[in-house]
């Protein structure tokens, strides 16, 4: 007797992004074994990330043969006057379409791990071993601290600063890790005299010995990070008198640039996973969570084989915090849009963007610090030609029915977006790690060509683009995986759905 | 010239025997002097006797005093000498240590008050480390306040203590001074007054031998009074006798030498008695003293020069 065909839904797959942690058996279809090159859209897609163009255009002679452009921060002078300043190839650059070498003269770099912070009409840099540069509106020119109108004392020659609470925060300081230094009330070159000080946390950590690795404002807090201990101090407006009021044991920062304030958190890379300071208002204490939890132990992994400095940024317009491991040449991506029950942050991953450092602009724009200078986050091309491959793949379905036996007969993906393109339908039974595969047939649509004649062409788009290609499949097993995978080549792509049709057999 | 010189011979007879007898009467007046003289002292000496200092000695409860012709000397008993030593020493120790400034003192008394103090500033700094350490503060390290604002105040409570002390105890040794003046000016003071009680007892003695001594004192005019009197005596006993002769060579001289300076009469009594120089001048010149200045006198008179 001929069995019913069934159908299998699965409706926004990678809806809560990749699940490396749990065991893929019975796992929630929402989970995805694999979202690589995606993003989770507003409407809870999959959805391919974007690409990147360049800004600069003399990046390949100016960085040479390094590893590109390693910090970049937008300087915006209190008469609005903006100035982009980059680091890298032991040097320090201005300039955006051109990267013009600003390398004071007699200043020795060597290294490119700068933090950039600006504050009060000035852009400061600094790097562990380092007299800390200044750029000013008013000098012009990037010079060493000790230089500059403002400076008084001895600067710190730190890896850490953070500017918060009408100073500068400085510490890590090569052969002293303990001690957090600040700077004078709205001078950040001042380093002797009026309200400077510093504060000696070795008395402090709770934890045995620990260094300051990163530092932070969140909540009205002035919060230190080790790499096994957070303090947390209340009242940074005035040093003199500020108080510890709570230390996090056992917890620590292993990242100095993977600190982010996402608004309603603060996020960092600890040696257990990407976690955050959540805030409780009624009890005024700071619980943590672990935002990594759904792919903790891939990011663990990375993290252990990562020689390379640890980048990350946050994207309110994009809705998503991205960390980088140059090493592992992957990028993983939380959405912080929309957290989960268990308090992650729905993840994707990135591979084949390879970016060193990002950073934010005032317009919003993600800028990518790339081997060959700094790009914008925008379109569909990586280096504004290259196509790049998003790809999904789900954990084993057993359509609750482990013991049975399924046959896919028809496999119909809804992709949703613009896009010239194609697409490939695989399945996989019980496990493999092989896959069927079938090309899916898409409809193109026209889309907007910049610099190509339409004299008298008549083009007509009927928005976004829906297609509902439709595979028929083979094979059996006792679960079943699946997956799309997408050359994304200037147009973005999203998977709306999965209709599954298969003949539910036997028991096992 | 025969009468002549019998009636030189009966003048010199006459002239002889009054002096004889003038010399006689001369030498008893000078005897009569002597005499006087001689009572006169034998009482001055009694009177001297009298008036001579004799030692005594006075004697009280606290000591006594031995009077000698050398000067005084006093003696007090061995408990009042061992009072006395004892305060005058206890006193000149006392004075002994001052004019050497309070520098020492002070120190020494400023570091006694810091001892002190030391241990409850020991227990407030440790109290305000515990406190930072909660607060999460200790190794707070400013440049407006060194290290945290509380560790400036406390300090500064502390120097201000100290501070404090080191004027007390300015204070304390210049006030410790004083009192050690004062104590040591009565002691030393004191040292004296078994001396002065002892002075006043031996004053009722003193008083007596005072009056005695007065008494003597009187004695001293009426010894030389006396002395005087013996001298009255014996120079009008010499005067007395000095004029008998006087008279008496007057009258020889007027016997003998009528006519004044003449050379045949010189020439005469030269031949008639070849040593009558001698005989003349023993004549006139028989007592000694008187009779040498009246021989010296007489042999400034022309014709009498033979006599000198």
């Amino acid at each position: 007797m001929a069995q019913q065909l069934q159908n299998i839904t699965i409706a926004a797959p990678s809806f809560y992004g990749v699940n490396t942690q749990d065991s893929p058996v019975q796992q929630d279809p929402g989970f995805a074994a694999q979202a690589n090159n995606a993003v989770i859209d507003k409407s809870g897609r999959i959805t391919a990330r974007k690409g990147y163009t360049y800004v600069s255009t003399n990046g390949a002679d100016v960085l040479g043969s390094s590893r590109g452009i390693t910090t970049l921060a937008e300087f915006i002078a209190n008469d609005g006057t903006v100035a982009v300043v980059s680091a890298g190839n032991n040097k320090i650059f201005t300039g955006t379409t051109t990267l013009v070498d600003a390398t004071p003269a007699l200043y020795t770099i060597t290294g490119d791990n700068w933090k950039f912070v600006s504050f009060n009409d000035h852009l400061y840099m600094f790097q562990k071993g380092h007299e800390p540069l200044v750029y000013s509106d008013h000098a012009g020119v990037v010079e060493p601290m000790t230089s500059h109108t403002h400076a008084t004392g001895t600067p710190p020659e730190g890896n850490e600063v953070l500017a918060a609470y009408g100073r500068l925060w400085v510490g890590d300081i090569e052969g002293d890790g303990n001690t957090l230094y600040w700077s004078d009330l709205l001078n950040g070159s001042g380093w002797s005299g009026g309200s400077t000080g510093s504060l000696d946390l070795q008395k402090h950590w709770s934890n045995g010995t620990d260094s300051i690795v990163a530092l932070a404002s969140y909540n009205g807090y002035l919060i230190v990070f080790g790499k096994k201990t957070i303090l947390i101090f209340s009242g940074a407006n005035s040093p003199s008198t500020m108080t510890l009021t709570d230390t996090i044991t056992n917890v620590g920062c292993v990242a100095r640039d993977s600190v982010q304030d996402i608004g309603t958190d603060l996020i960092f890379l600890s040696n257990s996973g990407i976690r955050s300071l959540g805030r409780t208002i009624q009890e005024k204490s700071n619980p943590i969570s672990l935002i990594s939890r759904n792919v903790n132990n891939d990011i663990l992994g990375a993290l252990a084989g990562e020689t390379l400095p640890i980048k990350s940024v946050y994207s309110q317009q994009e809705g998503f915090y991205l960390i980088t491991f140059p090493s592992s040449n992957i990028v993983y991506c939380f959405d912080t849009t929309l957290p989960l029950e268990n308090g992650a942050l729905r993840a994707t991953t990135w591979t084949g963007i390879k970016p060193i450092s990002f950073a934010i602009f005032d317009d919003r724009s993600l800028k990518l610090g790339l081997i060959e200078g700094f790009a914008t986050y925008t379109g569909h091309y990586d280096d504004s030609a290259s196509s790049y491959t998003m790809s999904y793949y789900s954990h084993p379905l057993d359509f609750q029915s482990p013991a049975t036996i399924k046959m896919l007969k028809t496999v119909s993906v809804a992709l949703v977006g613009n896009f010239t393109t194609q697409a490939i339908l695989r399945w996989g039974y019980d496990y493999a790690t092989t896959f069927y595969s079938a090309n899916l047939t898409l409809t193109e649509q026209t889309i907007a060509e910049y610099n190509v004649s339409e004299y008298n062409e008549c083009e007509y788009t009927s928005g976004l683009l829906v297609n509902y290609p439709r595979v028929n499949t083979k094979g059996s097993g006792n679960n079943i995986t699946i997956g799309v995978e997408t050359i994304v080549a200037g147009g973005s792509l999203s998977v709306q759905k999965f209709d599954i049709l298969a003949l539910i057999g036997r028991l096992y | 010239m025969g009468n002549d010189f019998l009636g030189l011979l009966g003048g010199l007879a006459e002239a002889g025997g009054a002096y004889a007898l003038g010399e006689y009467g001369a030498r008893q007046a000078q005897e009569t002097g002597q005499l006087g003289k001689t009572l006169a002292e034998s009482y001055a000496g009694r009177l001297q006797e009298q008036a001579q200092f004799r030692p005594f000695t006075v004697t009280t409860g606290l000591g006594g005093l031995q009077a000698q012709p050398g000067g005084l000397t006093t003696t007090l008993t061995p408990e009042q000498q061992a009072a006395q030593q004892q305060l005058f020493s206890s006193g000149l120790g006392m004075l002994g240590g001052l004019g050497q400034g309070t520098e020492a003192r002070t120190q020494q008394l400023f570091s006694q008050l810091q001892q002190m103090a030391a241990p409850e500033q020991e227990r407030q700094r440790l109290a305000l480390e515990e406190r930072l350490l909660g607060q999460g503060r200790l190794g707070l390290r400013t440049a407006q306040y060194g290290g945290a604002p509380e560790q400036l105040a406390l300090e500064k409570a502390i120097q201000e203590q100290q501070f404090a002390n080191l004027l007390g105890a300015r204070q304390q040794a210049m006030a410790e001074e004083q009192q050690q003046y004062n104590i040591g000016s009565g002691l030393f003071g004191q040292s004296y007054v078994p001396q002065q009680q002892y002075t006043a007892a031996l004053q009722p003695g003193l008083a007596q031998m005072s009056e005695i001594g007065a008494l003597q004192r009187q004695l001293i005019p009426a010894l030389g009074q006396q002395y005087g009197f013996g001298l009255e005596s014996l120079i009008g006993g010499e005067t007395v006798a000095g004029n008998i002769r006087q008279a008496g060579l007057q009258g020889l001289f007027n016997a003998l030498l009528p006519d004044r300076g003449n050379p045949e009469l010189e020439a005469i009594l030269t031949a008639m008695y070849p040593d009558s120089k001698e005989k003349i001048a023993e004549l006139l010149g028989a007592q000694p003293g008187v009779g040498g200045l009246l021989t010296s006198t007489l042999s400034k008179i022309p014709g009498f020069g033979w006599l000198g």
